[in-house]
């Protein structure tokens, strides 16, 4: 326990997750500890055994093939000793898997119910690492120094309890030195976890320098900087040498002093035995056995502190860790329960009211005040420059982000109460960067589920699946460069086998949203990163595609967004206008800058 | 057959450990005072518990006088003293090596990167050079921990077989027997033991990675919920069968460790019982019987080291290898700056273009680098007088491919751009179009053709000064993590507050960088996170404005730029771009006719060039792109 000042917050938080999430992980800790400390018990027994024999043949000069069966009872302990050891051990690990399953399965729940809102903070790649490789750092910490902390008081006071027993001087001594070791340490650990943790983050420092340098290494060669950079890489781990070797020179004076004490009361106890042993004061064996097991003394309380350091980067995820598990869903809860809508052929009717929401660590709101109905049947354009709050609008209808005032409702109810998983399956949702799996084409197309509209219900039974893919992709103008895939539909995605374009992936991610037909489409930016040909099919095909459903339709080119019934301009996280086409234009406010500009060259051109 | 491989495996291997081994010789001193202190710490140790043990024995003696045992209590407070003394050099002296080694592989790995184009203008590069990054910083942990153990406890074994072997043979062979099997047997048994369920743990954990990458990936979408819930509980299954998996090879471990605790013991006592017997028969000073006991005890600290020691050897061995398997990446290396390679491609120009570089360096002539740095520095001198120095390219018959037997990326592209052009390169997304932009930087070599600067074929260049004359806009501009002046500084080291200016107002983000809180100073983040993306772009596109060079090559630079901002910043690009060359890569037809020519590329071919009017009036490709723009305009003109 005598290291817990060292990170005490950590620490504290690190026994509530302890206690909240690993409750049926404790037996096997107790039994880790149990069976360490008999291992600690067999240590004191083996000792006096040892001194005992090499008495009898020393002093005694009884030959040693006499006390062979004395022998063979010490090579018994030591096989004893051995066996509590594994014992201990696997029960440590045994518990450590234990933790990082309950932890893991935790975040990964976790992690559903903040959604996407939360995750975009942060790059995918951390977020696996996280809840894979990263949660192996916490071996170190539950297994090898949780169990340690209890072991490094158990097995120094039996090993106290029997020097009590054996020589009081001793026991004194020992007494004295435990306390004043576990001071020093307390004195002593802050200082050199200071200079510890600032060496840490001059390492990730450069780490991190290096990383930057290299991952703009393309950049430099452009500029004719990239030679340069390899004096600087040298010269800036030279000099971040020099001044962290001038902190360590410091921070290790402290562990110079813990091993000096410990040493000097190793010897303390050695010399006083040994002057006793001169007066008569003190029998061999005795003696022997007590030099045997000082050194056993102070290594469980040494070991602990040198296991806290190994432990660091398990401390450093097990925070990230407790961040996510405290952290507060920035979207509504999809907790399965709440409101179903009755089904309904053309959709719903969606309504903004006076919605203002925020994501999670900005300083603004990224919608203020917005007013906005869509009708079941209506198909919206939302247009306006980047950062207008577009995106927003439907993180805020899937009920990604929690609204600060105002409320969305569908027919009528508010978003909060309904069954929001039973909501995001009516959706048909395009988001702005679509993800693949593991999987054919054709899986990828599919993975959306749906695909049974009300509307074609009966036409979708009478069709195969495959045909219905196909379908969707023809309209999302997938299909032609799908055919020309290796293996066409049963082509293997996410793998190294295809690599799609930009506006493949866009294509293909439209033919998902097709295919799960669903009451109400939410497409953001669907004809992005496609050429001008494609985006002007596209847009054709869509045109016919949406006519009579609910949609909101994000578009950063204003073509699609002529076509739809009506267009509501954005700007600054505001409504700005709302109309048709022609309306907007005759008010020539941000629609028509937005599409004279669009326009411009075109127009002008001969 | 398995064995052949896996021999040859084992070899490999070594000579990985022989490359890593390099990195310690420009510290080899140090290393060798560490691994040096190593020892002495241990045996520091040794000693101290041996004079105890015989302090102990010797006073049970009841020796007349207390003075003989002056010198074991002397002894035993100096070597525990000397012992926490060495301790704390070691630690010193090897975390000094550590960060020499860190830059000595920094470098290298630098120095292997840097000249690879092929890796540099490859999509993946990011994610290898992540890797490569990250193995790094492994090796900036493991790796004295991985070599340091071993030597200390081959010198450790080495000072107790002597001291051992001083008073009897059989002494030293109970302890060498004892600690080999503790050093090495344990170790081995256990590797062997655990290796079965090592492989299908990590089977399991690999399923599960790909299993979290989904989920995740899924979550991030946002469209898929119906399949969140299958991807969690295929992680549950996963994550059951793993805690299984590892149990079981935590009870592996456990028994390994006790076997170690126990062969510690065992060795001991092995050692306590031939000196017994020496004893016995006269041969051994009974004192000493605590001491040989206390000392082999003590001996195994070093040998305790060495498990973890061997499992961090084949981690850096595994981080070592992908190191050295990036550092050889087939690269055609360039020659930057490097006359000689130089002087061989100037031959080249010399030559008929069709043939190829290896058969033409060969046979041909060799010029002087003296007159390509001559050449050079006519350049320099013309771009400073102004627009009339910018050098001419031209483009003859270029043909270009990844490799041999692959289908070409470029195929007999002839352009001109003579001095103050304005060169339209048009196309769909993978014609050919910033390939064509990475040959006339020099980061991919040309099989067939010739491209000439100034007269002169480019391969006669030096890349940095191809570098000097063109400045590169591209998609999506690299912002380091720094200020935003250095970021500019780039481009410019000594460049003037008022060029910084000017260069940001070009770029139409001059007001945002006068927004931030420390202006000129602030630290722009992590590829520059604290800005947005048309303001990222926009600043790059500064920087290379900075740079000042008389050519520039734009690779579609507003895509990432909203409508409104595109147009403002193609009318100042163009005006601060005249009298320059200009070559201006594109998929849509926004601002063509301000270009005096356009070429239009598809399937690594031209099929199409001329003015605007003119391919309008040809009534090709361009033509009909041009119409379906116009329709949209039309039909949106008619509705509006």
């Amino acid at each position: 326990m005598s290291i817990r000042h060292v990170d005490g917050k950590v620490c504290e938080r690190m026994n509530r997750v302890w206690f909240r999430y690993a409750r049926n992980a404790q037996r096997w800790l107790w039994l880790a500890v149990g069976l360490g400390w008999l291992a600690g018990g067999l240590v004191i027994a083996q000792a006096a055994l040892l001194a005992r024999l090499v008495q009898e043949v020393f002093l005694a000069g009884t030959p040693p093939s006499r006390l062979l069966p004395w022998w063979m009872a010490l090579i018994g302990l030591f096989a004893l000793r051995g066996l509590l050891a594994a014992g201990s051990q696997g029960a440590a690990i045994r518990m450590a898997a234990e933790v990082k399953a309950g932890l893991r399965g935790m975040v990964l729940r976790k992690l559903v119910e903040l959604g996407p809102v939360y995750l975009r903070g942060q790059r995918a790649g951390e977020w696996l690492h996280l809840v894979t490789d990263g949660m192996e750092h916490l071996d170190t910490y539950f297994a090898r120094y949780l169990p340690q902390v209890a072991l490094s008081a158990l097995i120094p006071a039996s090993v106290f309890a029997y020097a009590a027993a054996a020589d009081r001087i001793t026991a004194l001594v020992l007494a004295l030195t435990a306390p004043l070791l576990v001071l020093l340490m307390i004195l002593i650990g802050k200082s050199a976890q200071k200079a510890t943790d600032r060496q840490w983050r001059t390492l990730a420092w450069l780490s991190g320098h290096f990383l930057d340098v290299v991952r703009g290494l393309w950049t430099l060669k452009v500029f004719r900087r990239s030679r340069a950079q390899i004096g600087i890489i040298r010269q800036i781990t030279d000099e971040y040498r020099k001044t962290t070797m001038g902190t360590l020179r410091i921070a290790f004076l402290s562990a110079l002093v813990m091993e000096l004490f410990t040493m000097i009361s190793t010897a303390l106890v050695a010399v006083s035995l040994g002057l006793r042993l001169v007066s008569g004061k003190m029998d061999f064996a005795r003696a022997f056995a007590l030099l045997l097991l000082t050194p056993e003394f102070y290594l469980p309380i040494r070991t602990v502190g040198a296991q806290f350091h190994a432990g660091r980067d398990g401390v450093s995820v097990l925070e990230r860790i407790l961040a996510v598990l405290e952290a507060k869903p920035p979207g509504l809860a999809a907790a399965g329960q709440g409101r179903r809508l009755p089904l309904s052929h053309r959709g719903y009717r969606i309504e903004f009211d006076h919605v203002t929401a925020r994501y999670p660590g900005a300083n603004r709101d990224a919608l203020t005040d917005v007013c906005l109905t869509v009708e079941p049947g209506e198909t919206v354009a939302i247009v306006g420059p980047s950062g207008a709050g577009k995106s927003t609008l439907l993180d805020v209808l899937l009920g990604y982000l929690r609204v600060r005032q105002g409320e969305v409702r569908i027919n009528g109810v508010p978003l909060q109460e309904l069954d929001l998983s039973w909501w995001r399956e009516q959706v048909s949702y395009l988001p702005q960067h679509p993800q693949f799996f593991h999987g054919t084409v054709a899986d990828n197309v599919r993975l959306a589920g749906g695909g049974e509209s009300q509307a074609e219900s009966e036409a979708a039974e009478s069709e195969p699946a495959d045909e219905r893919v196909r379908r969707a992709c023809a309209v999302a103008l997938a299909d032609r460069f799908i055919q020309d895939l290796p293996r066409g539909y049963d082509t293997y995605l996410a793998g190294e086998e295809v690599r799609l374009s930009g506006g493949q992936r866009q294509r293909l991610a439209l033919a998902r949203a097709v295919f799960k037909d669903g009451p109400v489409v939410l497409f953001d930016e669907p004809v992005a990163d496609v050429d001008i040909e494609t985006e002007r099919a596209l847009e054709q095909v869509l045109q016919g595609w949406l006519r009579g459903r609910t949609a909101l339709v994000v578009a950063h080119r204003l073509g699609l967004a002529m076509q739809a019934d009506r267009i509501v301009v954005m700007d600054g996280g505001r409504v700005a206008e709302t109309g048709t086409h022609a309306e907007l234009m005759a008010r020539h406010g941000v629609y028509h800058r937005l599409f004279t500009t669009y326009l411009g060259e075109e127009m002008a051109a001969p | 057959m398995n064995d052949r491989r896996e021999r040859r495996l084992r070899a490999h291997a070594w000579s990985t450990v022989a490359i890593l081994v390099r990195f310690l010789r420009p510290v080899a001193g140090r290393a060798a005072i560490a691994v040096g202190l190593g020892f002495l710490t241990v045996a520091a140790s040794v000693a101290m518990m041996a004079t105890s043990g015989y302090l102990i024995a010797a006073a049970a003696l009841r020796p007349p006088t207390i003075l003989l045992l002056w010198v074991p209590i002397v002894g035993v407070r100096f070597f525990g003293l000397a012992r926490a003394a060495f301790r704390y050099l070691e630690r010193l002296v090897s975390h000094d090596v550590t960060f020499h080694i860190l830059a000595g592989l920094r470098v290298w790995l630098y120095e292997r990167i840097e000249p690879n184009h092929r890796l540099l203008a490859d999509r993946r590069s990011a994610e290898v050079l992540d890797a490569a990054v990250a193995d790094v910083d492994r090796l900036q942990h493991l790796y004295l921990r991985a070599f340091f153990p071993p030597l200390v406890g081959v010198l450790v074994g080495l000072g107790m077989l002597a001291w051992l072997g001083r008073y009897g043979p059989w002494l030293a062979v109970a302890w060498g027997f004892g600690a080999l099997t503790a050093a090495v047997a344990v170790p081995w048994w256990t590797h062997r033991w655990t290796r079965r369920g090592q492989l299908r743990l990590d089977a399991v954990r690999s399923a599960r990675m790909s299993a979290a990458d989904e989920l995740l990936r899924g979550l991030l979408d946002g469209a898929l919920p119906a399949r969140t819930a299958a991807v969690l509980a295929e992680l549950e299954r996963l994550e059951r069968k793993e805690q299984r998996e590892q149990a079981r090879q935590g009870w592996l471990q456990g028994a390994s460790d006790g076997l170690f605790v126990f062969v510690t013991q065992a060795t001991m006592a092995a050692v306590l019982w031939v000196g017994m017997q020496m004893f016995s028969h006269g041969r051994l000073a009974g004192v000493l019987l605590p001491a040989i006991a206390l000392g082999a005890l003590a001996s195994f600290e070093a040998v305790a080291a060495l498990p973890a020691a061997f499992q961090q050897f084949a981690q850096v061995v595994a981080a070592g290898e992908r190191l050295l398997r990036l550092a050889q990446w087939d690269a055609p290396a360039e020659a930057p700056g490097a006359s000689l390679a130089a002087a061989r491609a100037v031959a080249l120009a010399a030559e008929p273009a069709d043939k190829t570089a290896v058969a033409a360096s060969k046979t041909a002539p060799v010029a002087t680098p003296a007159a390509v740095a001559a050449a050079a520095a006519q350049v320099h001198a013309a771009n400073r007088r102004g627009g009339a120095g910018v050098p001419a390219l031209r483009v003859r018959g270029l043909c270009v491919r990844y490799g041999p037997g692959e289908p070409y990326v470029l195929k007999d592209v002839d352009v001109d751009l003579d001095p103050g052009k304005r060169l339209a390169i048009v196309g769909e997304s993978g014609a050919g179009k910033t390939t064509f932009l990475h040959v006339l930087l020099g980061f991919l070599p040309y099989e067939a053709g010739s491209i000439t600067l100034a007269g002169r074929e480019l391969r006669a260049w030096p890349a940095e000064d191809v570098r000097a004359m063109m400045a590169v806009v591209p998609q999506r501009g690299y912002l380091f993590h720094t200020t935003v002046e250095h970021n500019l500084r780039l481009a410019k080291p000594d460049a003037s507050r008022e060029e910084l200016e000017q260069a940001l107002r070009i770029a139409q983000v001059y007001d945002v960088i006068a927004r931030l809180p420390d202006g000129y100073a602030t630290v722009i983040g992590e590829t520059g996170a604290l800005l947005s993306g048309g303001e990222r772009q926009r600043l790059a596109l500064a920087r290379a404005l900075l740079a000042g060079a008389p050519i520039l090559l734009c690779d579609e630079p507003t895509s990432a730029l909203d409508s409104v901002t595109e147009q403002a910043f193609i009318e100042a690009f163009f005006t601060a771009a005249a009298g320059k060359s200009v070559v201006w890569v594109t998929h849509r037809l926004a601002g063509m006719e301000r270009m005096d020519e356009i070429v239009v590329l598809r399937g690594g071919r031209i099929i199409e060039r001329g003015t605007h009017r003119e391919l309008i009036a040809r009534g090709g490709w361009y033509a009909q792109m041009w119409r379906l723009e116009r329709e949209m305009a039309a039909d949106m003109a008619a509705k509006g």
